[in-house]
């Protein structure tokens, strides 16, 4: 049995090594005193202190974050509404839209960026910040659309004919009965919705093309003078962050299932 | 739901207009201008103080990795871009499409500081088209305590001697270059049996490779697990920081020269602007500042007396000037001609 319980805590353990030692190494390197990625030469902050002097890199920052957080706001009020149709639709047309919603999420990234860029291209609209979110925004939409759709399937019909009956107007009825149990999907699908436009990459350079710049493609253009090591400093902050924002999430459900009382096996 | 449906049309025709608006203007009317450099390639305070001392011009700069993606977007139709820095064969190439703007030199206070170096642009030797803003060479990183010896010549990356310390480029024209030049030929040749000869004594010098690289071997040359690499200046220079043990020189047999060059094309809308911000660009403080910040080489003397006199002393950064003379820039080569040199580097890698 011993040697069961070892062999399982070894293998969480390598798992967990090989996903989080990358990160290990870019946030002790984040510290390095010389430029050098390899070689350790001493404890600074200077790369901190670069990072917070460089514009460049702050105005990166902005675009990918602004355009992260309106894409994927915008995306999860187009996403849900169309899923709510698409719902209601009868099961032909619902399957045909089901495909075409698909595509764009099956369809190499290169393909949507490039065809974008041709259509801002004909229509002649000078690319940049807007024609970046909007490019965003679109490919976020199918990633809300399907977080949202099992969820509406898995909602009893019956509550929001029950609501009307009872003399909800259609809207109070959708506000009320569908949205609070659709509500963990439209998250999922918002959170995804933003991890996918926080670090795209591929559309991003196609749409902006030079007039705005995001991380990722901000960062890819060092790749001819070399990863400056502000970019781990950054990178450091972030995933600091992150983890901060998820652990607060993480306790604020635990404490709320802590309060419910325990109702054995039901659901 | 209709409300729903009102209020979604209200944002999409909201964002419409914003699409539209001009894009070389900002809201409180100052002139934009699009800069697209390499990344991380220009001091991060030169930018401020430009705006600084021009309150009617803003600077909006984006950087790309390669010449080859800065041709794409700066020659994509609508483009909004207004000043480049393409290396040398891109501006050859982007001076025969013509789609470069001929620069006054009459409105550039710091032209002259250029000028001495500009005749040697064979690419553009009245600097009408462009103004240089780096250079740097190709040549040879060894390091001195696995060699023992100094080396002055591209001989020892084909010496059996060093079997299994020496590393290579994997880049077309780099590594068919070096070949070209150690048989004594020029690297724009247009004689296939002159690439033959090159792709044959690249796959002679095979077995005594460690490995082909690009970015990855400045780490192999700094941690010394390799002697010898050819490497750009630049590179170079970044790894002699970390290693003293480190040497770089330009063989006597003479190797590739390249320059970065300011370049205002003939699209753009804020000609005038773009002009100042070049010729800001050129002022010997500011091109002491970004030297410094990048560690390559700049064209001007005036700015190398005010860079720290230690990278002055790094060969990387600062080569003899008599080493730099039998060197020589690449040239745009015609689609064709390019693939003999494609097929002559295949032709080492699958060997």
């Amino acid at each position: 049995m011993k040697v069961k319980l070892f062999l399982k805590r070894f293998y969480l353990a390598v798992i967990l090594i090989f996903m989080y030692l990358p990160i290990g190494a870019l946030i002790v390197f984040s510290f390095n005193e010389s430029k050098s990625m390899a070689k350790w030469t001493g404890f600074s902050l200077h790369w901190y202190e670069q990072l917070l002097q460089d514009p460049s890199i702050a105005e990166a920052v902005w675009v990918t974050v602004s355009i992260a957080m309106i894409a994927s706001l915008a995306a999860t009020f187009i996403g849900t509404l169309a899923a709510v149709g698409m719902d209601n639709f009868r099961k032909k047309s619902k399957n045909i839209m089901v495909n075409f919603t698909y595509i764009p999420m099956v369809n190499a990234e290169i393909v949507t960026g490039i065809s974008l860029l041709l259509l801002f291209i004909f229509f002649n609209i000078p690319r940049g910040y807007w024609t970046m979110l909007l490019a965003h925004i679109t490919f976020d939409i199918p990633f809300v659309i399907f977080s949202v759709l099992p969820k509406l399937r898995q909602m009893d019909p019956g509550t929001y004919e029950a609501a009307l009956d009872m003399g909800a107007r259609p809207a109070y009825a959708v506000r009320k009965v569908i949205l609070p149990q659709i509500a963990p999907g439209i998250v999922t699908g918002f959170l995804l919705a933003f991890t996918m436009s926080f670090d795209d990459f591929m559309i991003s350079f196609f749409t902006s093309q030079g007039a705005t710049q995001n991380l990722s493609t901000y960062i890819y253009s060092m790749a001819r003078v070399g990863i400056n090591p502000m970019i781990n400093a950054l990178s450091a902050i972030m995933f600091i962050v992150v983890i901060m924002l998820l652990l607060v999430i993480n306790l604020r459900s635990v404490k709320r299932t802590k309060k419910m009382p325990r109702v054995g096996s039901f659901r | 739901m209709k409300k729903f449906f009102c209020v979604l049309l209200a944002g999409l025709l909201l964002t419409v207009p914003l699409c539209g608006c001009a894009a070389n203007e900002t809201a409180d009317g100052r002139t934009v201008v699009h800069f697209l450099n390499w990344g991380d390639y220009i001091d991060p305070t030169v930018i401020p103080l430009f705006e600084e001392e021009n309150p009617d011009i803003k600077i909006n700069i984006t950087t790309v990795p390669s010449n080859e993606e800065m041709y794409v977007i700066a020659t994509t139709e609508g483009t909004q871009i207004d000043i480049i820095v393409p290396s040398e064969y891109m501006i050859q190439r982007l001076m025969l499409e013509d789609r470069l703007a001929e620069l006054d030199h009459s409105k550039m206070e710091n032209y002259k500081y250029v000028e001495d170096f500009v005749k040697t642009c064979t690419y553009d030797p009245t600097g009408q088209y462009s103004v240089p803003y780096t250079w740097g060479t190709f040549g040879l990183l060894y390091n001195i305590e696995m060699t023992g010896e100094e080396i002055d010549s591209w001989d020892a990356l084909f010496d059996p001697k060093y079997e299994n310390q020496i590393l290579m480029y994997d880049s077309i024209r780099d590594s068919v270059g070096l070949a070209l030049i150690e048989l004594g030929y020029s690297i724009n040749t247009k004689n296939q049996q002159e690439l033959d000869e090159a792709a044959e004594l690249l796959i002679e010098q095979k077995p005594l490779v460690l490995a082909y690289g690009t970015d990855d071997l400045r780490m192999t040359m700094i941690n010394g697990s390799a002697a010898l690499a050819p490497l750009y200046a630049g590179d170079a220079a970044y790894c002699m920081m970390d290693n003293p043990d480190l040497r770089y020189v330009i063989p006597r047999e003479g190797a590739n020269i390249f320059v970065d060059g300011m370049c205002i094309l003939n699209t753009t809308d804020v000609y005038d602007a773009a002009l100042r911000f070049i010729d800001f660009m050129m002022r010997p403080d500011i091109a002491a500042l970004n030297a410094e910040y990048n560690c390559y080489s700049t064209p001007e003397d005036a700015a190398l007396e005010l860079v720290d006199p230690e990278l002055l002393e790094n060969t990387a950064f600062n080569p003899p000037k008599e080493d730099t003379e039998n060197c020589e820039y690449y040239e745009h080569l015609e689609k064709n001609i390019l693939r003999m040199y494609e097929d002559a580097w295949m032709k080492v890698k699958i060997a």
